[in-house]
């Protein structure tokens, strides 16, 4: 076995300022998460800017530990005021708030903190064994394969999508057009822009990203503050959060179980943490013997639903690393922080920036660590942030968006881009549409379009040629199978309910 | 309330400590440049720009190859000049918001940009950009494409790919990163040189993807940069044909130049400093001095070395010519 993978990076992640950005992303990141309102994704875009300055490895993984922390922040606002600070975080209040009434507040805290170190720390060995398999696999995912994987990540982001599916398709749509404005990437010819030099390489990923998720929560924020300026959050007081052994102990086998389940949504592209511990919850609820408990503040629930979605990061950084997709929203926009330092995520990663790589595991490690000891020490803590007045918050991350938007290329254009971007994203939120199907159309419509474009010419423009390349390779046909399938399931499943409705 | 106080003033240090962590890597840049300036012993030259200020637009990103040779660049032209000088990132539109800004830029000589022949494919696609108000002022590097095959593809040298390709017209398919750009006219160059025709598959986002395409045997034939194909052919993905040059490449000893092979096709890939044009010639003389200068240093070749890139350096008179033929030669491929 080639230890290098593991050992390559050591000495860049030893050095006490990897660390510490670590802790301060893993830390700010908890911050993000616990505030409801900030989302992993807001926390990640509105902090890119800050890393320019840093190498790429404390850079990416300051993101890194921002992304876990986040994910694992929801919990904390999720048992003391039953908001989820972030959507993963839905399935930990039900069973977590219970709980913190009934007193038991710490208890909460402190086995969901447990849980979610130890998914992420199981997703993050499942990321190590296999991302580099696939991404040995790598010279066998061609344009074709390459293409493939994008289509399923796009219609499984519309089926999965929370609400209608008719709004996550608009909102797809919304991004693939977005993804339209730029260069042609086989001709290089400007494709809708209207002439403006600035839209010649597209409209900026980051800056847009910094406007859809930071500018539209602040607005929402706002908003919400004028229409009900009296509401009062009640924090439950939460004592000592470390778990006792008897409690882990019983609770081992549902940790486990739902990390896999984690995992594997992980590493779908499109799906993500919130289903990873839909999905989960649900599992735990068909095989739990006391299922009766679970929604009145069973600790079974809780353990399900934060090591699903914690170890669901482990998942998505599977495909990040080794074949650039994204996973979810979040990982999207890790796509974008990767390439700000200049590495293209991907195959090629494992073979030019191994020692980035492997800090990447190494690093991923240390975050989850951070995670169970911040958390064990200072979740109660955290839950004083909601009582921070919100002008100052709201306007602390406005300021962030307007210097982070700029600072991506020195550019006041991105700065424009990020205010249309708030206000589209917002109009959004107004017509109920998700924005994560436009964040994941934005990065994987390119990555589909040039594959696709690339594939036909390969196929020397033979549609025949083309359709039968799916035939000759088998991962192309397999994925392109089940996207098909995907697709066809609503008219499958709505024809079913049309029966037994006849019935 | 005491509470929320602080917990809200260590989230603002937080953030502070952050954007002091940003700072801190301008802060060192000008310490060096102090240190260098106490330790120079050449004498400073008799320049207007002393105590001035030099903004250095840079076409990309920070990290990539251009980045990091305006950085290497800037210190040593401090300390000659005596003014201070400003990276400053401008990746919008690909360089070409950066290329239009130092167009119309005020001929002092303190607005410089760098960039590769990317500069003339950029303004071949996008008309903003008006060449003719750009003064080339000094070349720094020269490197060249190495024409890449699959480890196990029939062809063994160049010759015995030259002519399978003639035997069939248009069937070979040779990787591009996109028409019009850079490693389109290398492989367009190689075509014409060697009377064949190819097929063009473009991989747009650039020279790994395209090493890659080429072991995975998706495409015949790849030319580009020789520190991409390297790690491919060390892990014996792929060979090396030859280099499109009439000198051996420094990281690929063993390879044989185009010449060498048979084909009379060069490919210089070269990059350089630029500034507006109507610059004043006394001015011109001193910023091509100061970068002669930081380009001799023993830092900035070892920095060429470690990126596998070959030092050369021409004045803005020799640049400027070399420059226009460029030019000249890129309008006929496009024709």
């Amino acid at each position: 076995m080639d230890l290098n993978l593991y050992t390559a990076g050591l000495e860049q992640i030893l050095q006490i300022d990897v660390i510490f950005f670590i802790f301060i992303g893993t830390l700010l990141g908890i911050l993000t998460g616990s505030i409801p309102g900030l989302s992993a994704m807001m926390g990640v875009s509105i902090l890119i800017p800050l890393t320019y300055s840093l190498s790429s490895t404390a850079g990416i993984l300051m993101l890194i530990g921002v992304y876990l922390g986040a994910v694992y922040g929801g919990a904390i606002s999720a048992t003391l005021v039953n908001i989820p600070g972030t959507p993963s975080a839905v399935m930990t209040a039900l069973d977590a708030y219970p709980l913190a009434k009934k007193g038991q507040a710490g208890r909460a805290l402190g086995i969901s903190t447990v849980a979610s170190s130890l998914g992420g720390l199981f997703s993050v060995i499942t990321l190590v064994l296999f991302a580099p398999l696939i991404a040995n696999l790598a010279l066998e995912f061609t344009s074709y394969e390459i293409f493939a994987i994008a289509f399923f990540g796009l219609s499984i982001m519309a089926y999965i999508s929370p609400g209608s599916m008719v709004k996550g398709l608009i909102s797809g749509c919304i991004g693939l057009l977005i993804a339209m404005i730029g260069a042609d990437p086989m001709t290089g010819q400007a494709r809708f822009t209207f002439g403006s030099i600035h839209l010649f390489s597209g409209v900026q990923f980051i800056a847009s990203m910094v406007g859809l998720y930071g500018v539209t929560e602040v607005i929402l924020n706002i908003e919400k503050k004028i229409q009900e300026p009296e509401k009062k959050i009640e924090v439950v007081k939460a004592t000592r959060a470390i778990p006792s052994w008897l409690d882990i102990r019983k609770l081992w086998g549902v940790i486990a179980r739902s990390s896999v389940i984690g995992v594997v949504i992980g590493a779908i592209p499109g799906a993500g943490g919130t289903i990873a511990s839909i999905v989960s919850y649900a599992q735990q609820k068909k095989l739990s013997k006391n299922a009766s408990e679970m929604g009145k503040g069973s600790l079974e629930g809780v353990s399900a639903a934060e090591s699903a979605n914690n170890a669901c990061t482990g998942g998505t950084m599977i495909t990040l690393l080794s074949l650039g997709i994204p996973g979810d929203a979040v990982t999207a926009i890790l796509i974008g922080a990767f390439m700000v330092h200049g590495i293209q995520p991907g195959p090629t990663m494992f073979q030019e920036n191994i020692d980035l790589v492997s800090a990447i595991f190494l690093g991923m490690v240390i975050a989850n660590i951070f995670i169970l000891i911040i958390g064990l020490k200072g979740a109660r803590y955290f839950a004083r942030l909601l009582s921070i007045p919100d002008p100052i918050l709201n306007s602390t991350i406005l300021a962030f968006c307007f210097l982070g938007s700029f600072a991506v290329q020195n550019s006041f254009f991105d700065v424009a881009t990020m205010l249309v971007f708030s206000i589209l994203g917002y109009l959004m939120v107004k017509a109920d549409i998700p924005r994560a199907p436009l964040v994941l159309a934005f990065i994987l419509g390119p990555l589909m379009e040039m594959n696709l474009r690339r594939s036909l010419s390969l196929a020397q423009d033979d549609l025949s040629q083309f359709i039968f390349a799916f035939v000759e390779r088998p991962i192309a046909g397999v994925v392109l199978l089940i996207t098909l399938i995907t697709l066809l399931m609503p008219f499958i499943r709505k024809k079913k309910i049309f029966k037994e409705q006849l019935k | 309330m005491k509470k929320v106080t602080s917990v809200l003033l260590t989230i603002l240090f937080l953030f502070s400590i952050l954007l002091v962590g940003c700072n801190a890597k301008e802060s060192s840049l000008s310490k060096n440049n102090e240190n260098s300036q106490s330790k120079d012993e050449e004498g400073k030259l008799n320049t207007s720009f002393s105590g001035e200020e030099i903004t250095f637009l840079i076409p990309n990103g920070p990290g990539g190859a251009n980045d990091l040779s305006v950085r290497g660049l800037i210190p040593e032209m401090e300390s000659e000049l005596g003014a201070e000088i400003i990276p400053k990132n401008q990746p919008a539109s690909k360089g070409i918001v950066a290329a239009v800004d130092v167009s119309r830029s005020k001929p002092n000589g303190q607005t410089l940009y760098f960039n590769s022949q990317t500069l003339i494919l950029l303004s071949l696609q996008e008309k903003s950009i008006d060449l003719s108000k750009i003064q080339p002022l000094a070349q720094v590097v020269e490197d060249t494409s190495a024409i890449s095959v699959p480890k196990d593809s029939p062809y063994n040298t160049l010759e015995e790919l030259v002519e399978a390709a003639k035997k069939n017209p248009g069937k070979l398919k040779i990787a591009t990163n996109g028409k019009g750009a850079l490693w389109d006219f290398s492989a367009k160059t190689f075509a014409k040189e060697a009377g064949i025709e190819l097929q063009y598959i473009p991989y747009s986002s650039g020279g790994s993807e395209m090493s890659k395409a080429v072991a995975a045997g998706e495409v015949d034939i790849s030319a580009n940069s020789p520190s991409e194909v390297k790690p491919l052919v060390d892990a014996g993905k792929i060979k090396v044909l030859a280099v499109q040059s009439d000198e051996r490449h420094s990281l690929l000893p063993d390879v044989p130049t185009t010449t060498e092979a048979g084909v009379e096709s060069v490919f210089p890939v070269w990059r350089g400093v630029f500034t507006v044009k109507e610059t004043d010639e006394v001015v011109l003389d001193q910023l091509e001095q100061s970068i002669k200068q930081s380009w001799e240093r023993k830092k900035f070749k070892e920095f060429l070395d470690n990126k596998g890139m070959n030092g050369k350096f021409r004045g803005h008179k020799e640049f400027t010519e070399f420059f226009n033929n460029q030019v000249e030669m890129y309008k006929e491929l496009v024709e």
